[in-house]
């Protein structure tokens, strides 16, 4: 969960990719700042001066929700997904072949999975911006919903196709490894 | 087949997929969509769980606690307090037999008040003590020992990313559970001291130690520390406590608005000390951000997890079962710490959390058993598996950040072992006596 894992790398083609995904992870990491800086300036707007600020709870709500697919797609990049890779650490070392296929299919049902979470996202974003969807109180505090469901859409997406990048480069590997001994 | 059995199919492919090396969500997300997707026929119908799990299962602000108490341990960590708490705590014991590491214990017991991770306290006081340890005279395998099972401590001592995971799950109060992992928490560290010391005497082999030695250098320029250096030391530590255990005892912050302001007093000592930089506050951030979304995502995929359950109606089912076994508390609670033990020797404290606590709230609700007390007994059991191979993160983590090819990953295990063994013991005392954790709250 919280260990360090390998940084991964992508290839040129993944160049672009790479500066999408750590553009996101930006965003979210000055978006944990606004929250840290939101949640202070409410205590002390209400115990000091007695003056709360409205739609906190709201907006920490829809943030939770954004700062994890703006850095999810990261996380997956730098290895920070949460695995047990002990058992596949040995197979990689004693089968290499074996182990770098089951890598393969690993990022293969990653992409997969994403795959299924954008594809079913998909109609509750255009539902969201369709039918101008917000959440708090008419007159108080409101803020429309489909920002967050486009940065979810967004975060899917850039994650299924790092996954994808993964499924190629251990393919290669494993094709290099295949050749390299037998000559 | 019927549904119960997919389910069970699922959990069991599940924990397989997990022992194969697949990401943990993807395991539980992907599984839980084949299951219901069978159970009822309809591809729609999981594609629609998968999403709706994604855009609602963190929309609620219980979860900013994660990323702000995670900030706060990383920036108390980057302002170096460990340091000054780990030398307070050696001024403080080292005339002890065995002092350097019962300070060590000490200093993490502190530490964990301010620190809700024990991959935190694992890495800072792998660089911190370690080497003192060993300077000392006490064996690597003691040295390493002590570190790893004192580094559990961070966990179970409010605030607990993991005890929040759990609150999470059992839908029960973050700041009450807080509550009661505090005197849990004291009384390990207690029982970790108290053997340390029996060791020292016993088992000097595994110890070692040559107690009292004034080797003058600057590093143990603790020894000469005085009574006003420990307080200035000691208080922007109280005052962390203060603000964040103080503020949600007495009811004035919510716990997502201690960890806030405990960040934000963490910044300002940061800043303060002169010794956090520009660059390492946005390390901390980025941080705050992988840790976030690893542990937020996982929660999403396991209630895509939970969801499926509730569809196969497993977890009534396995609590009817349980039941109809008359096993009885005891028996009961043997089961679940034994499974506890067996899983964590593999998957992580979180995911196991959040796999096997669901399977067993329903039966311990019908038997009348205190959800908050099984939260602590869940952490802790959970957590014995940071210390034992073959994949205790706590050990890899001490291993990775010590970075010495003399100290072996089996030094690190063997040296933990006695200390699991006395996380049992004193598990095994929280299950028989569940005032220990119910007393404060």
């Amino acid at each position: 969960m919280e260990a360090a894992g390998p940084v991964r790398k992508s290839g040129g083609g993944g160049r672009l990719l790479d500066r999408v995904v750590r553009g996101l992870n930006g965003l979210g990491t000055l978006w944990i700042l606004a929250l840290l800086i939101l949640i202070n300036a409410d205590i002390f707007g209400r115990n000091v001066l007695t003056a709360p600020i409205s739609g906190v709870i709201e907006m920490i709500e829809l943030s939770m929700v954004a700062i994890v697919f703006l850095q999810l797609g990261d996380a997956t990049r730098v290895g920070r997904l949460t695995r047990s890779d002990g058992i596949h650490g040995i197979i990689l070392r004693r089968a290499p072949g074996v182990g770098l296929l089951m890598a393969a299919a690993f990022d293969i049902l990653g992409a997969l999975f994403m795959f299924f979470i954008l594809y079913g996202s998909w109609p509750f974003l255009v539902e969201a911006v369709e039918g101008g969807h917000y959440v708090g109180n008419e007159g108080v505090f409101t803020a429309p919903t489909w920002p967050v469901k486009l940065i979810l859409v967004i975060g899917c997406a850039v994650t299924m196709l790092l996954f994808s990048g993964f499924v190629v480069r251990h393919l290669r590997a494993f094709r290099d490894a295949a050749e390299g001994p037998s000559r | 087949m019927t549904p119960v059995e997919i389910g069970i199919a699922s959990v069991l492919l599940i924990v397989s997929l997990i022992y194969a090396g697949l990401y943990i969500p993807v395991a539980l997300g992907l599984v839980s969509f084949l299951g219901v997707w069978i159970m009822r026929g309809d591809i729609q119908l999981p594609i629609d769980l998968l999403a709706l799990a994604a855009a609602d299962t963190v929309s609620h602000q219980v979860f900013a606690t994660v990323p702000l108490f995670a900030l706060m341990g990383l920036l108390v960590s980057e302002a170096g307090l460990g340091n000054d708490v780990y030398r307070v705590a050696n001024f403080l014991f080292y005339r002890v037999k065995g002092g350097l590491g019962i300070a060590t214990v000490a200093a993490n017991a502190v530490f964990a008040s301010i620190t809700g991770s024990s991959i935190a306290s694992a890495s800072v006081f792998a660089r911190i003590s370690v080497p003192e340890l060993r300077a000392f005279g006490y064996t690597t395998r003691f040295s390493v020992g002590v570190v790893g099972g004192s580094s559990v401590l961070g966990m179970i001592i409010p605030p607990s990313a993991m005890l929040i995971i759990y609150a999470i799950t059992a839908d029960q109060s973050i700041g009450r559970l807080f509550i009661a992992g505090i005197i849990p928490g004291i009384l390990l560290a207690t029982a970790y001291g108290f053997a340390i010391m029996l060791m020292a005497r016993l088992w000097p082999s595994f110890v070692g130690g040559r107690g009292n030695v004034d080797t003058g250098t600057k590093s143990q320029d603790w020894q000469t520390l005085t009574w006003t250096d420990v307080c200035r030391m000691m208080f922007p530590v109280v005052f962390l406590v203060l603000i964040v255990l103080g503020g949600i005892y007495g009811g004035i912050v919510t716990p997502v608005e201690a960890g806030a302001a405990g960040s934000l007093v963490a910044l300002v000592i940061a800043l303060l000390r002169g010794s956090l930089l520009w660059d390492g506050f946005r390390r901390c951030l980025v941080e705050t951000g992988h840790i976030t979304a690893s542990i937020l995502f996982l929660i999403i995929a396991a209630s895509m997890y939970s969801r499926m359950l509730g569809v196969a109606g497993l977890p009534t089912l396995f609590g009817n079962w349980l039941e109809a076994q008359g096993l009885g508390v005891f028996g009961l609670m043997l089961i679940y710490v034994l499974l506890l033990l067996l899983l964590g020797t593999v998957i992580d404290t979180a995911s196991m959390i959040l796999i096997v606590a669901p399977l067993f709230l329903p039966v311990v609700e019908a038997l009348g058993l205190d959800l908050i007390w099984f939260g602590i007994v869940t952490v802790i059991g959970a957590e014995i598996g940071l210390l034992t191979p073959p994949l205790g993160i706590s050990c890899f983590v001490i291993k990775s950040t010590l970075n010495d090819p003399e100290i072996r990953l089996s030094d690190i295990f063997a040296g933990a072992f006695p200390f699991a063994v006395i996380m049992l013991a004193v598990l095994i005392a929280l299950i028989a006596w569940p005032e220990l954790s119910l007393a404060l709250i």
